[in-house]
Parts: structure tokens; C-alpha cells; sequence
């Protein structure tokens, strides 16, 4: 069983330290456990850990070391990542060619709210079914 | 600084202006007089055998090579070949020069290898010079254009910065801002002083990228269109929030009717929509508009209506132009509405302006769907 918390767990990757913790202390202002990785790496170490799946993924595209566009495909090609729901943020233009929500930086707060609380309201739906 | 110093430096600095050339000749005697030749024109580089011309290849970058076509220890044709293996001597032009014809000498060969030339020895000043004098001027247009290249190069560096690493900083200080906004706990002039410092990183933003869009649309590069299936009505709802949350002491009241979805870039028509009502609340009085039709199934027409100063009537054929003074603020730099023009005409569609004193100042948008 997926718990509250859990359910609101959100993992943010950017290698801006300043940019991470804005988003973590706004994102905890609405209620989301939000967990920051500077490098993509880790965060797929993060997420391999599979008894705590997050309920969406925040990634910039634009990164030192393996990049957003890397992760991305990462994601695809695992099954358990596919399922996870994710925004890009990113200073450098749409990822064209990519399903997934983008906001461009700056981000527009009332927007990144909005998709963020539609996510975890589908998360809930199909962890209640 | 000592006198042996700047004496090193200047030399430097003349050898980087200068171009290079590099001679390849076993007899010391011929290598003399080539030096005393091209001197006035060029520094001088000389080597006695192919080995030591692949020695220093690397070293310099040279405007052109004379090489001997029979050198002490290999072929010059053999030498040439293998500098072409060198990113810096692959391009440089070679004139060969021999003196008697060894058997195997064949001037196709080295006209083959890209040789512009041969000289024969002894050189002959004149014949020298002449095919110096188009090396160089060659060399120097090449200069010249690595250099351009390299500004430009600058230029795009210069543009990615503002347009993109500022942007990751501004993002840190909006969402800073917006978490003591939502939290309870602010007094009335807290928010106040936090509203202003979030309206600023905002404006900012805008200010930058109006820049980045007016610099790619002089570039003659269009704007690029990122389009998906938009809500209009969605997007007015957002800005509202948002805007309304940065000017508290304020009130925008948007209208919907009918379906407001169509086929947009949804970044590009929330930075023509934010500007318009960003401007309404700068310059108007009261309660800014805004009204969504989407009655027509062809269009989606958005009207930002603001009362109080109206825009000067000479001032609205140009209104939509750059850098003109109706359409710059104290703030601004007289770029926002002519990106909001750009937009909307990359969408194929159309704005417009009145501004009356009874009306007030209506911008209508209109978007095909």
C-alpha cells in the first residue's frame, strides 16, 4: 500500500543548489516530500530504490555529466521508471519529440503547482484501484 | 616590467600578427638567402630535412610552406604527404622547389598533393614575391574570417548567458519569493516588499527574453513554435494568479464563453498574454479586463482592457514597432509589444490597439485555432 506520504513524494534533479532548494521549500509549502539530486546519476540510484517510487519527477534538461535528454531515456526503457510521471524545467527550449510536461525557466509557479497537483491526483487514482 | 620582458612580449605579439612561413631546404645556403627574401613580408621558419618540417607542424600555424622536392633525408612530395596528416599544416599551401630533376620528380605529383606551385633555384626574386604576395593576401582574408567567426562565436556565448544561465538563478529567486507568499504568516508590508521583489525578478525575466527573441528575429531566425493542444482560458486563469499575487492592491477580472482550446506554443501565447496584462496593470487605472471568446470556431479572440491613461494617437501607428517610446517603459526597453506582435503573427494571427478616453485601452489578440 502506498502511503500519503509516499504519494506525494517528488524528486527534483538539477544541478542548481539555489534552484533546488526554492523548489523544495515552495513544493513543501503545498504539502510534497521533495527529494533533490544534483546529478542524474544518483538520481536513477535514487529511484532504483523501489520501495519509495516518487509520484513525479522535476528534471532540467541541461546538466553536467549524464544530462536530462539521457534520463529521460533511462526512464523509458525501465519499466518501473516509465510509469512516473515527469516535468521537464529547463532554460533550453521544448524537448521536442519527448511526452512529457515542460515549463520553461523561469517557471511559472502557478502552472508547475497546477501540473504537479493534477499528476498526484491521477498517482492517487491508480494507487487506490 | 623589465626591459627583457616587454622585449619577449612584443616579439610574441609580432609573431602572432606576422604570418609564418615555413621553409624546407637541406642546402643552409639557399635556406639564407630564402629568409633574406621573405623577411620584409613574413617571419621566416627554416628547417634543413623532412623530419624536422614534421618536427615542428604542429607548432606554428603557417600561412604557406616551400619545401625542396629533394630534401637530405626524404622526398618532398613523401614529407608533404605526410604533413597533410597534421589538422595544422593539412590546409596550408605548398610551393615546391627544386633545382635539378631527380628521376623520379614528377610535377604532376606534386600538383596532386595541392601544390600551388614550384619554384626553381636559384629562386627568382620577383617570380618569389609575386606568388608571396597571393599566399598572404589568401592567409590574411582566412584571418579574418576565423576571427569573425570567433566573435560570433562571442556573440552566441554572450547570448546563451543572458538568455539561458540568467534564467536558472531568476527561477530561484520567483519561486523564493512565491513560498513566503503562500505562506500565512507575512505581515501586509512583508508581502508588500516581497510582491515587489518577485514583480522585479519577473519583469526582469520578460526584459530578457524580449532581448533573446528580438536578437534571434534580427538574425532573420523565426520564432520557434512549440504547439500542442492549449487552453486559452487555462492560461489566462494562470497568469491572473500569478500577476495577482504580485500586485495585490490590484484586480483583474477575466471572462470566458465558449471553447477556448486551439493548436499554440502555451509558453508563447502566456508571454504575449502576461505582457499585455502586465502593461494594463502598469499603465491603467482600476480594474484591468480581460475577455476570452471563443465563439467563433475558427479563433479564439482575447481582449486586456484597461481604463486610465490612454496612448497618445501618434503614438499608435508605431506602436507595435521596436523601440519606440509609446511602447517603452521607465522599465522596459520598447521591445514587449513588438514580441507580442511577433508572436501572434507566427501563430497566423493579428493584433491590434484603441485607446480612447471613454473607452479606455483595449489590445485585442486574435488566434486561429
Amino acid at each position: 500500500m502506498i502511503s500519503d506520504t509516499q504519494d506525494k513524494f517528488v524528486l527534483v534533479i538539477d544541478d542548481d543548489e539555489d534552484f533546488c532548494a526554492s523548489m523544495r521549500e515552495l513544493l513543501a509549502g503545498r504539502g510534497y516530500t521533495v527529494r533533490t539530486s544534483p546529478r542524474a546519476r544518483d538520481a536513477l540510484d535514487i529511484l532504483g530504490d523501489a520501495t519509495n517510487a516518487p509520484c513525479a519527477i522535476i528534471v532540467d534538461l541541461r546538466m553536467p555529466d549524464v544530462d536530462g535528454y539521457a534520463f529521460l531515456a533511462a526512464c523509458q526503457v525501465d519499466v518501473r521508471l516509465r510509469e512516473i510521471p515527469i516535468v521537464v524545467v529547463s532554460a533550453y527550449g521544448d524537448p521536442t519529440g519527448i511526452e512529457v510536461d515542460f515549463l520553461s525557466k523561469p517557471v511559472n509557479v502557478s502552472r508547475l503547482l497546477r501540473s504537479l497537483d493534477k499528476i498526484t491526483g491521477v498517482a492517487r487514482r491508480v494507487a487506490a484501484r | 616590467m623589465s626591459r627583457s620582458t616587454r622585449h619577449l612580449v612584443d616579439s610574441d605579439l609580432m609573431a602572432r600578427s606576422r604570418p609564418v612561413i615555413l621553409v624546407v631546404d637541406g642546402d643552409p645556403a639557399s635556406r639564407m638567402k630564402l629568409r633574406e627574401l621573405i623577411s620584409p613580408v613574413a617571419t621566416v621558419i627554416d628547417v634543413g630535412s623532412g623530419e624536422a618540417a614534421l618536427d615542428i607542424a604542429n607548432r606554428h600555424e603557417f600561412a604557406a610552406i616551400l619545401i625542396d622536392v629533394d630534401l637530405p633525408d626524404a622526398d618532398g612530395f613523401a614529407t608533404v604527404t605526410r604533413l597533410r596528416l597534421f589538422p595544422s599544416t593539412r590546409n596550408v599551401p605548398v610551393l615546391f622547389l627544386w633545382h635539378t630533376s631527380p628521376e623520379w620528380f614528377s610535377e604532376r605529383r606534386g600538383y596532386e598533393l595541392g601544390a600551388l606551385g614550384y619554384l626553381r633555384k636559384p629562386v627568382d626574386h620577383t617570380a618569389l614575391r609575386a606568388k608571396l604576395d597571393v599566399l598572404l593576401t589568401l592567409h590574411q582574408r582566412g584571418v579574418e574570417l576565423r576571427e569573425k567567426t570567433r566573435e560570433a562565436q562571442v556573440r552566441d556565448i554572450y547570448m546563451g548567458v543572458l538568455g539561458h544561465d540568467l534564467r536558472t538563478p531568476l527561477s530561484a529567486i520567483l519561486m523564493s519569493a512565491r513560498s513566503l507568499l503562500m505562506q500565512g504568516e507575512l505581515t501586509v508590508k512583508d508581502r508588500g516588499v516581497v510582491a515587489r521583489m518577485a514583480r522585479n525578478a519577473e519583469r526582469m525575466a520578460g526584459l530578457i527574453r524580449d532581448i533573446l527573441d528580438y536578437t534571434r528575429n534580427q538574425a532573420g531566425q523565426a520564432l520557434p513554435l512549440a504547439r500542442r493542444p492549449t487552453d486559452i482560458g487555462d492560461i489566462c486563469s494562470e497568469i491572473v494568479e500569478e500577476l495577482g499575487l504580485v500586485h495585490p492592491d490590484r484586480t483583474i477580472v477575466v471572462s470566458h464563453n465558449a471553447e477556448l482550446g486551439g493548436d499554440w506554443d502555451r509558453e508563447r501565447v502566456e508571454q504575449v498574454l502576461s505582457n499585455l496584462i502586465g502593461n494594463a496593470l502598469e499603465h491603467g487605472d482600476g480594474n484591468v479586463l480581460v475577455s476570452c471568446d471563443g465563439t467563433d470556431p475558427q479563433m479564439v479572440v482575447v481582449r486586456v482592457h484597461n481604463h486610465g491613461n490612454t496612448i497618445p494617437e501618434e503614438l499608435l501607428p508605431t506602436l507595435f514597432e521596436p523601440f519606440q517610446r509609446g511602447s517603452s517603459t521607465r522599465f522596459g526597453l520598447g521591445l514587449g509589444l513588438y514580441i507580442v506582435r511577433e508572436v501572434v503573427r507566427a501563430h497566423g494571427g493579428t493584433v491590434g490597439v484603441t485607446s480612447t478616453p471613454e473607452s479606455g485601452t483595449i489590445f485585442t489578440t486574435r488566434w486561429p485555432r
